[in-house]
């Protein structure tokens, strides 16, 4: 760009010329208009809940911290937390996390002549509030960092998504407030065995809650924030005037659990942070499957958003309710591996059958193919393929790397003249393994251009 | 759909009413503020711009009609303000102050000349009308790649063709270009 040529001529012209510009020759990079359509709904959410533009420029600075992995889902440990407080009764995550049901019964007395008249949710009446869907966009992404916990820097982590509309609230908050909740507090031989099985399946050398307050935040059970953020229950967040509110549901096998997460922030040091003594989390256990599939129901059965639509391709009657409510697309894809263009990624030679690296150069184009497709998430799972992808496919490239922990893989396939395409990671210490599979709805021809990208 | 079409949906869906009128100015913005900024910025500079100015619009043009009147005029404003902010915060440390008693200040002139911006958007518009001559999809993988300064693999997304081809194109479009505007600065 910086290499002078002809149509440098063309910069700082008169407004005809840019007129004829903008009309003739527009743009045209569809993942950068999205880029820039969520930024500046970010900012605008930011101007209006009386965040500065000078405030979010130094937030988009923030120090990355390394957080063991369940610290940075606070809100997802914190469900568990309630858990464990039911557990130990006096336990550190009690403590921290204390169930403070003052935030939920402010609502429920802001229209007392309303709420007289109905029953509504502990957690308050979901219609009367804007929340937003979560898209998980880790660009727009704001980490609001909880001092409330010992010596330990835990962050929530603050997405956005688009509000939903008040037809479909109301009748999420029909279903919410219908329900019958049940409190988690628990007899403690059955959490127990609760919180251990769903740490044994997290993590595989499971620690045993203690009562020491000490040992509790190392001991604190860990959640894959990619399996719970990315492919989970629709995850709802209100967020204005440097309040949060946060609700998301979990599947700890025995039950569900509902978690309600409530906190203000503001920002210091140029940081985002709770300004509340304590960060209010409240759980109640629910029939996880009712909640998952009513509210997917519910968000499914009118035309999407029109951010929504962009990304859905031409299948999606194919595809189940679950598949299309995880609203995954090109971000969340790519997201999968950050780092893509710098890991060593081999592929198998077909002609020499032999393995060979790819160089920084073709990893860049392949990540601008990949940057540029559109994707619908298919399924996650663990060792299962979906069914769909059992068919031998008419062609198929896989890319693997590894580090010290991980091993990774793309695997790209035709199949009935679709293209499927699976990112897999393998933790060869623990073993973890998770993989996710995507429909690359617009480009049949993905596969060639790989391989047109790997053999040249 | 109407300014008070737009204004009803502020009032049920914002974000809705947000995405159409991101929609049509999209491409308008983006012109006017890669236009200004586009040897001075970065990608990433004149993204963070154009979303400033679109969030400006949002903030500005809302149900209560706070603003009245002609929309485009409104964010061309907006746009062309939020470049030149941008341009000179960019700049800012390389401007050089020029004292009015030095003999350097008598030599200074005003930063528009009408005769030149004249002359620049005849020429602007000689080269527009060039590179249309060329034909689809060659105008657009030139204009992708040298005024845009995209690589070959986003161009050839854009166009539907191979990276190879692209560059293929790309090279025989630009001979073919460097003739066209070498014939007319000839002729002229």
């Amino acid at each position: 760009m910086k290499k002078e040529n002809k149509l440098d001529m063309l910069e700082n012209t008169e407004q005809s010329v840019i007129d004829r510009l903008s009309s003739e020759f527009p743009p045209q990079d569809v993942n950068e208009k999205e880029l820039i359509f969520k930024m500046s709904e970010r900012k605008f959410n930011n101007n209006i809940n009386g965040l500065s533009a000078d405030d979010e420029q130094t937030v988009s600075g923030v120090e990355v911290y390394k957080h063991p992995v369940w610290q940075r889902v606070l809100s997802a440990a914190a469900a568990i937390a309630v858990l464990a407080g039911g557990i130990t009764g006096t336990a550190y995550a009690l403590k921290h996390f204390r169930n403070v049901s003052d935030t939920a019964s402010n609502i429920v007395t802001e229209d007392t002549t309303r709420h007289d008249l109905k029953k509504i949710a502990p957690f308050g009446d979901f219609a009367e509030l804007e929340y937003q869907l979560c898209d998980f966009q880790q660009e727009t992404m704001q980490p609001i960092f909880i001092r409330d916990t010992d010596g330990i820097k835990s962050v929530f982590e603050l997405y956005s998504g688009p509000i939903i509309d008040t037809e479909k609230r109301e009748k999420i908050a029909d279903f919410f407030n219908d329900f019958d909740y049940e409190e988690l507090a628990m007899d403690e031989d059955e959490a127990v065995g609760i919180v251990n099985t769903f740490m044994t399946d997290q993590d595989s050398s499971p620690q045993v809650i203690n009562e020491s307050e000490e040992n509790v935040p190392q001991k604190a059970p860990i959640i894959q924030s990619q399996n719970m953020l990315e492919t989970g229950s629709p995850y709802f967040i209100y967020c204005r005037d440097n309040e949060v509110r946060a609700i998301r549901f979990y599947d700890v096998e025995q039950y569900g659990v509902l978690n309600y997460t409530h906190f203000h922030y503001g920002e210091k040091d140029g940081q985002l942070v709770m300004t509340d003594d304590k960060v209010s989390v409240e759980g109640w256990k629910i029939d996880y499957d009712l909640f998952k599939t009513t509210v997917e129901e519910i968000l499914g059965d009118t035309p999407a958003e029109p951010e929504e639509e962009t990304t859905t391709p031409e299948g999606e009657e194919s595809m189940t309710e679950t598949e299309i409510d995880t609203g995954s697309d090109n971000d969340s894809f790519l997201t999968l591996c950050p780092s893509f263009k710098d890991q060593n990624w081999v592929f198998s030679d077909t002609n020499s059958q032999q393995i060979i690296e790819t160089s920084y150069e073709q990893r860049e184009n392949i990540y601008n193919i990949l940057k540029c497709s559109r994707c619908l998430f298919v399924s996650e799972s663990d060792f299962n393929t979906p069914e769909i992808l059992s068919e031998t496919p008419t062609e198929h490239i896989t890319l693997s790397s590894r580090d010290e922990e991980s091993l990774y893989f793309f695997h790209f396939s035709l199949i009935n003249d679709k293209t499927y395409a699976a990112f897999g990671k393998y933790d060869t210490e623990k073993p973890d393994y998770t993989d996710s599979y995507y429909l690359i709805s617009d480009d049949t021809e993905i596969i060639q251009k790989i391989k047109d990208c790997l053999y040249k | 759909m109407t300014d008070q079409q737009v204004r009803e949906l502020l009032k049920s869906s914002p974000q809705t009413a947000h995405r159409l009128i991101f929609d049509e100015y999209y491409n308008y913005v983006y012109t006017i503020v890669f236009n200004r900024l586009r040897s001075f910025a970065s990608r990433e500079d004149i993204e963070e711009c154009i979303s400033d100015v679109f969030s400006d619009i949002f903030i500005k043009y809302n149900s209560e009609g706070e603003y009245n009147g002609d929309i485009k005029g409104f964010v061309a404003f907006i746009a062309k303000r939020r470049a030149v902010d941008t341009l000179r915060r960019l700049t800012s440390r390389g401007v050089n102050a020029v004292s009015i008693d030095d003999n350097e200040a008598l030599q200074l002139s005003s930063a528009e000349r009408v005769d030149e911006l004249a002359e620049k958007a005849e020429t602007g518009h000689a080269i527009l009308d060039a590179v249309r001559s060329l034909g689809e999809p060659d105008s657009t993988i030139i204009m992708q790649k040298y005024y845009y300064g995209r690589n070959s693999a986003d161009i050839a997304d854009i166009v539907g063709m191979k990276p190879a081809a692209v560059r293929k194109r790309l090279s025989r479009a630009a001979e073919k270009l460097k003739k066209i505007l070498t014939d007319m600065g000839e002729g002229r």
